[in-house]
């Protein structure tokens, strides 16, 4: 009888027991992924060891090496715990009663804001799920379209769990272990006594597991509802592919045409109620319009949705008085979508397991019972059938009828703004985004809209101005009357979200990478609280300077308003598939798993398998100049996602306002050379390295400070020569152009005079010569100075500083390989 | 901690300390009409000899104003705060005092809660409890006014 416990991998025989910690029960998921997965080269030169469906413990001693080298800086200002019955303790005094000192405390109250944000998403992708389940049952296969291996199938979901997905049932385990990590990482978060180290690790876990279920709703998307795929598309047409044909803006509705708007991360109701209307020939009748994931989803399988605005100015969208009815799920943020539709006479059709205010769970009524008690006058009604919901969204909208504008009128604006005592900015120092509203309403009490005008744009309805007024003016509503005055010209395009980056087409990206003509690869997210400008400016520069930009959720259609001097938008400069000068939308909140899967990369570059194995993976990602934008970061579930992109090896930077707010961060020390050091692969010593990848997780104030610094974010020890010539000219170029210097220290990061940029070469040579001590002469380096003031040879230099080119090295020691981890110690 | 006079914190600002002045991105975006805020916070480095770290993109403003200083970044100089030894180009040694001015009031807590074992003044326009020192809530015109006063307190203490 063959053995349970015997894989094989090309001839050699392998032991279960020996590549996972406890193999009882899942013998056949790791004895595919050792056969189907795993290269015999690798595996005689690295061995393996899969973390299958592993808890945080299972991977942390990859956690562990980042955080040691990025230390933790807490910014939080409480410092008393009453999270159980035998507090509250004053943690600056002394430990808790269970021991937690102040710092772990801390850990604790990251790991629980990361647990907040993974929760949200994993209800949806277990609605979604269920309900796939229930129609097509859990033998239907799964995939992400066309692909070529087992490699390229399930990223985010193989990484962590180490399972190769090929049906819904698949996706349930996988859905099923999620949750159960929820449950362990919640409970540490609620009464964890451990280390701070160890709660970030979990935070970073917690990201993980966020990642893996949204991945499991992105494959139900397309294995069971038709979502549009990459996967499937010709290599040669992505680079126009989904064409920019997705309208967005105000503009774009046909106000005569009753409107439905979709809100929430839930797509069923949106499904539903389309296909209705496909079914009873409507769709020329009635508008769709989007609010956050739902609609990004919704123009996947739908051409003519109208992306208006993302989830965090969902009330300010709603208070536009347009539509006519809310078709809503649970999403990122908790908003008064009853308040707000009241407000406006629209209706609202709110599909959850969990209920809204005091509405009363109606499922179980006829579809024409509830509409007309909407007509007839209520407000809102809860329904847990997507189906039935669908059908009511549509239903209504035929027959709505509302007053008219729901807009404060130009005299009604100037009379509120009028209302102001004058000099007390108290709304301007309420506001995060610090926009100037006081001077506004100022300006407004003489008829001038131009304060209001810049107020609008950066505003996203928190109301802390409105609710800190002691006039209380109506501050929001003469922002939507504001929002109104430019909604005619409010117009853009976009690409709907395109789903995976296949394998393939990452590939045709290496030389762009590896050699240099990209500066980096820039994932770009938001929610949407940052003013639209700027992440829209950030996405265009980033772009134009040839990076590689992949962006996912809400912040891809503020990105995608950008338009250029020529009047194009992004998606109608740049191409769309994944190369340099490309700008790459994977699709809505969910899709950030697979906009995070570049590292699939390593696995053509490296032989690395992508299942259990995201040590392998992450360190080699993070030698690569892999990096994370935040650009308005207003949600836990973003403070999650940016924890499990930080795991798999990106570099994260987090703005404006959010960037401080979140009170964790991991920053290195480019001055305290002991974190600098890897493993060498040749030998498995320590061998000190320039102070790159600078930081993990680091906050910056200004747009232009976002750009600097993940130019300095993009360097590793080990890059090629052309790569670093890249990355010091942008860096150079950055620095030249916003602060008129050179970066602090730029010597630490020089290897060769080969690698200087030409136009700066000279400059640089002169400043190694005189201010740093370096031997130079005939346009090179002669000597170079190492960072304990000798002088040596660049080959000297390149053998005790940094890393040869090109040459492996690891942060972790059991990374290395076999022959080297035997004859040295970690 | 505690909310001070303008005159106060120049007294204060005066005494034998290693002070350095962190000024945030909003000293460019703040125009009282007259002046703008990145125009008092070099007056104040100027008054009181005080470096400065020039966050955002406040350092071409700066220099414009006659103050010799390099590029900073916020996060970096509280996260220079944590370590034992102090290199920073904008500072020969570790700080006694931060000054912050220029971040959003949000903003300006979470600084001054991470700085550790020195002591720090927020001259924003809000209150900052977590301060060692703060400037009181004030309007605009106020903060103003406390502004201009601190700047143009005497560095020579009073006795």
């Amino acid at each position: 009888m063959e053995d349970k416990n015997i894989a094989h991998i090309g001839p050699i025989e392998v032991n279960l027991n020996e590549v996972v910690r406890d193999p009882r029960g899942i013998e056949d998921i790791v004895s595919e992924v050792l056969e189907e997965d795993f290269i015999e080269s690798r595996y005689r030169q690295f061995g393996a060891w899969l973390h299958m469906f592993p808890d945080a413990a299972d991977i942390a001693d990859w956690d562990s090496a980042l955080l040691y080298r990025y230390p933790r800086l807490y910014t939080y200002s409480e410092d008393g715990c009453s999270d159980c019955e035998l507090g509250p303790c004053n943690l600056s005094e002394s430990t808790g009663r269970c021991g937690l000192s102040l710092e772990s405390w801390q850990g604790r109250m990251s790991l629980r804001k990361a647990c907040r944000g993974c929760a949200s998403q994993m209800e949806v992708a277990h609605e979604i799920l269920d309900e796939a389940i229930k129609v097509w049952d859990e033998g239907k296969e799964v995939s992400f379209g066309k692909v070529m291996t087992i490699s390229d199938e399930v990223p985010p979901i193989g990484i962590l769990t180490g399972i190769h997905v090929k049906t819904l049932g698949d996706l349930n385990k996988v859905q099923s272990y999620c949750e159960t990590q929820m449950v362990k990482l919640l409970w540490a978060s609620q009464a964890g006594t451990g280390s701070a180290a160890a709660f970030e690790g979990m935070a970073m876990h917690a990201g993980s597991v966020l990642m893996a279920a949204q991945a499991v709703s992105e494959m139900v998307k397309v294995s069971c509802y038709d979502f549009i795929t990459a996967a499937d598309q010709p290599l040669i047409e992505l680079d126009n592919w989904p064409p920019a044909t997705t309208d967005g803006g105000w503009a774009s509705i046909e106000a005569e045409k009753p409107t439905i708007a979709l809100l929430g991360d839930n797509f069923l109701p949106a499904w539903n109620a389309i296909n209705y209307m496909k079914e009873n020939e409507l769709t020329d009748q009635i508008e769709i319009c989007s609010i956050g994931a739902a609609g990004d989803d919704t123009a996947r399988f739908y051409s003519r949705v109208r992306v208006i605005a993302p989830m965090a100015k969902a009330e300010k969208a709603i208070r536009n008085g347009v539509f006519d009815v809310v078709l809503a799920t649970t999403g990122c943020m908790a908003l008064d979508l009853i308040g707000e539709v009241k407000r406006v006479d629209a209706k609202l059709v709110w599909v959850s397991s969990q209920s809204l205010g005091d509405l009363e769970d109606r499922t179980a009524q006829p579809v024409d019972e509830i509409v007309d008690a909407l007509i007839g006058g209520e407000s809102a009604v809860w329904l847990r059938d997507v189906s039935k919901a669908g059908e009511v969204a549509v239903k209504i909208a035929q027959k709505a009828k509302r007053k008219g504008s729901y807009i404060l009128s130009d005299d009604e604006a100037i009379a509120e703004a009028t209302k102001c005592q004058g000099d007390c900015d108290l709304c301007f120092s309420s506001c995060p985004n610090t926009l100037p509203i006081s001077r506004a309403v100022e300006q407004l009490e003489k008829g001038n809209w131009e304060g209001f005008s810049e107020v609008e744009k950066g505003c996203y309805f928190c109301a802390k101005c409105e609710n800190s007024c002691p006039s209380g003016v109506k501050l929001r509503d003469i922002i939507v009357a504001t929002e109104r005055k430019r909604a005619d010209t409010d117009k853009f395009v976009m690409r709907a979200g395109r789903g995976v980056l296949p394998l393939t087409e990452l590939l045709q990206s290496a030389f762009a990478v590896a050699w240099g003509n990209a500066p980096g690869i820039v994932v770009m997210l938001g929610c949407g609280n940052a003013p639209q400008e700027e992440i829209a400016w950030i996405g265009y520069e980033l772009t134009r300077r040839n990076c590689i930009v992949i962006t996912a959720g809400c912040g891809a259609a503020e990105i995608a308003r950008y338009q250029n001097p020529q009047n194009k938008f992004i998606s109608q400069e740049f191409v769309s598939s994944v190369e340099a000068r490309a700008f790459v939308n994977c699709g809505s909140c969910s899709a950030t798993a697979l906009a995070s899967t570049f590292y699939m990369i390593m696995n053509s570059a490296g032989g690395i398998s992508h299942y259990a194995s995201m040590p392998e993976i992450a360190d080699a990602s993070f030698r690569s100049g892999m990096t994370l934008l935040l650009w308005g970061a207003l949600t836990d579930r973003m403070y999650a996602i940016g924890a499990a992109y930080a795991r798999l090896g990106y570099k994260v930077v987090v703005g404006p306002a959010s960037g401080l707010e979140w009170n964790r961060y991991a920053m290195g020390n480019r001055h305290d050379r002991s974190r600098w050091w890897v493993y060498h692969s040749e030998d498995g010593s320590k061998r000190e390295t320039e102070p790159a990848p600078e930081h993990f997780i680091v906050p910056v104030e200004t747009k232009e400070e976002a750009i600097t610094m993940l130019s300095r974010l993009f360097m590793s020890p080990s890059e090629f020569r052309e790569s670093r010539a890249t990355h010091l000219d942008t860096m150079i170029e950055l620095y030249q152009i916003f602060y008129d210097q050179l970066p602090d220290d730029w010597n630490l990061l020089v290897r060769s005079h080969l690698e200087m940029p030409t136009r700066h070469r000279l400059k640089m040579l002169k400043m190694l010569r005189e201010q740093y001590g370096w031997e130079t002469g005939q346009g090179r380096v002669q000597k170079a100075k190492n960072r304990d003031g000798d002088l040596m040879t660049l080959e000297e230099l390149a053998a005790c500083y940094g890393m040869e080119l090109g040459v492996f090295h690891s942060r972790l020691h059991r990374l290395l390989p076999r022959a080297i981890r035997d004859i040295s110690e970690p | 901690m505690s909310v001070k006079s303008p005159s106060w914190i120049a007294e204060y600002l005066s005494n034998d300390k290693k002070v350095l002045l962190v000024a945030g991105a909003l000293c460019e975006q703040i125009d009282f009409g007259s002046k703008s805020l990145l125009d008092y916070a070099s007056q104040l480095a100027e008054t009181f000899g005080i470096p400065v770290a020039a966050t955002g993109n406040t350092v071409r403003g700066f220099r414009e104003r006659g103050i010799d200083t390099r590029k900073a970044w916020a996060a970096e100089i509280i996260n220079y705060m944590q370590c034992d030894e102090w290199q920073d180009p904008v500072i020969d040694s570790r700080p006694e005092v931060l000054v912050f001015i220029g971040y959003s009031p949000m903003h300006m807590k979470k600084l001054v809660c991470a700085v550790k074992d020195a002591q720090t003044v927020s001259l924003g326009n809000v209150y900052i409890e977590e301060a060692t020192y703060s400037l009181p809530d004030a309007p605009l015109s106020r903060w103003q006014e406390e502004l201009a006063e601190l700047v143009n307190t005497s560095s020579v203490p009073t006795s």
